[in-house]
């Protein structure tokens, strides 16, 4: 495959001066001729490293362009490379690959959780205010506030009275619908997270997925993932619905007495899932291959899409359970019994094979599913 | 779109890059043929479509002018690397367009798309014409 080095484009940062005039100019601007073009040269722009000096002289500002976005820098880091970038540009460009967008070098896996803030003063003054309005969107346990350019053009869009928007944020496209207050990405309309506008000063996580508070331990125990908006808002019913109980068995015998929830007629439902036979018959416990026993947690089960703003997890809240899969039953919310469930010693099946119940279960994304149990 | 006033307005020297006045991420590209090249003299249409996902996801370019080329099939698809694996957000239309054109100036016949065109490079006459016209080939992957 032929290397892509044709000549240099352009500054990756084309470093905006503010003269004392007040004026930007652009430094550095290189266009290769037609006779100038050669393979020796590197194809990616080349830009100028954090500390090195602006070429414009002593009294200007030096504000770094992202070579990603062609925009000046919203929250910029630093990558181990001192290439700068918005810190969303990175984001979005690591779905690609972890390397610098520029020289290719790897950029560390917990790089976005532990990002090198070119100004973290300015993180924090993003999330202050006085009393004006800013945007936001819902993680899983608190809100966002969007940054400061996606903000000003949702407040743009919103105050013209469109129904609603499109922003690129971490490289995907989005729309912001104003009517129902939601975002989803352009082409995949069924993800979805909630958005509102308030003032800049209430509560909130932190800025377009980076933490206020920059606790290392709370980094590195939670994914946050947050920016790119991509949670499941279905998912987010599922912490708040009634407690799911779980029965724990010994391998191939007898569940002991399951926890339920109180209602009407639980104490017949009790005894009836406490005769079933829940587990492979020969004694041997069939979890998947790569798959995790999912431990029980005060009597509920810790599902794998449980982990704080994972942007994917809310794919895997339609994995059914299976109990050739897992050694104890997930009894979901609002269970509805296809047919009388009869004590397993009443009619089971001859060489004592556990018997076969429908159960239909109805997920927190409003889709019945049947198990068979 | 930021990218495209800086193509009209700054346009790239033999190449030229207009967008579609019905799709924003449609482009139709114009590119001459290199000096000292086999392809000196000609004008060769090219179609560039962004995707969605653009910047994060490469240009689709394609040639819509038929051109005897190593790197180029016969639909007119281009195996050129950054267009691939090598795509980084960084890059950008004129920087593709660049490489599209440096990629006529220096084929690369160690990975063609057109056997036949390959062939056709490494056969003597060709040679003779390097030699003539004093061009160094450039065989680095």
């Amino acid at each position: 495959m032929l290397s892509g080095n044709a000549g240099r484009g352009r500054n990756g940062f084309i470093w905006r001066t503010l003269t004392s005039a007040g004026t930007d100019r652009y430094g550095g601007h290189w266009m290769a001729g037609c006779s100038e073009v050669g393979h020796s040269t590197n194809m990616l722009p080349t830009n100028k490293k954090l500390g090195e000096p602006c070429s414009s002289g002593a009294h200007s500002l030096a504000v770094p362009e992202c070579a990603i976005c062609l925009q000046t820098c919203v929250h910029p880091v630093s990558l181990p490379c001192k290439h700068i970038f918005c810190y969303l540009c990175v984001k979005g460009a690591s779905w690609l690959g972890r390397r610098c967008a520029l020289c290719r070098q790897e950029i560390p896996e917990d790089f976005m959780d532990k990002p090198t803030l070119l100004s973290p003063e300015e993180l924090k003054s993003a999330s202050r205010g006085n009393g004006e309005y800013a945007w936001y969107y819902e993680g899983r346990n608190g809100w966002w506030q969007y940054d400061e350019r996606t903000t000003r053009e949702l407040e743009d869009a919103f105050t013209k009275g469109k129904k609603n928007t499109e922003m690129l944020i971490a490289g995907f496209l989005y729309v912001a619908d104003f009517e129902n207050m939601v975002q989803y990405r352009r082409n995949e309309h069924g993800r979805r997270r909630k958005i509102k506008r308030d003032i800049v000063d209430i509560p909130k996580k932190g800025v377009a997925g980076l933490r206020l508070d920059c606790d290392a331990s709370n980094l590195n125990s939670t994914r946050e993932s947050s920016a790119d908006g991509a949670d499941n808002l279905a998912a987010l019913g599922a912490a708040s619905g009634p407690a799911t109980a779980a029965l724990p068995t010994s391998l191939g015998g007898q569940p002991t007495s399951p926890v339920l929830p109180h209602s009407d007629g639980s104490t017949q439902l009790e005894i009836s899932l406490s005769q079933l036979q829940i587990g492979d018959v020969s004694g041997r416990n069939n979890i998947g291959e790569g798959e995790e026993e999912l431990p029980v947690l005060g009597g509920r089960v810790a599902s794998p899409d449980a982990a704080e703003d994972d942007p994917e997890s809310d794919e895997n809240s339609d994995q059914d359970v299976s109990s050739t899969q897992q050694s104890s039953l997930v009894v979901p919310p609002r269970l509805s019994l296809i047919g009388a469930i009869q004590p397993a010693s009443d009619n089971a099946a001859p060489g004592g094979a556990a018997q076969n119940i429908n159960v239909r279960s109805r997920r927190p994304d409003g889709q019945c599913t049947i198990t068979e149990v | 779109m930021l990218e495209t006033q800086h193509l009209l307005a700054e346009p790239v020297p033999a190449i030229r890059a207009m967008p579609d006045e019905n799709n924003a991420c449609y482009f139709h590209v114009c590119i001459a043929g290199p000096q000292d090249s086999p392809f000196e003299g000609g004008s060769f249409k090219l179609e560039l479509f962004l995707p969605e996902e653009y910047p994060m996801a490469a240009p689709k370019v394609r040639f819509m002018t038929k051109i005897y080329h190593p790197n180029v099939e016969k639909l007119g698809r281009i195996c050129l690397d950054i267009l691939k694996d090598k795509w980084s957000p960084a890059l950008q239309i004129h920087t593709v367009l660049l490489s599209i054109q440096a990629l006529l100036s220096a084929p690369n016949p160690d990975d063609p798309s057109a056997n036949d065109a390959a062939q056709w490079l490494y056969s003597h006459r060709y040679l003779d014409w390097i030699q003539e016209h004093n061009v160094v080939q450039d065989r680095r992957n």
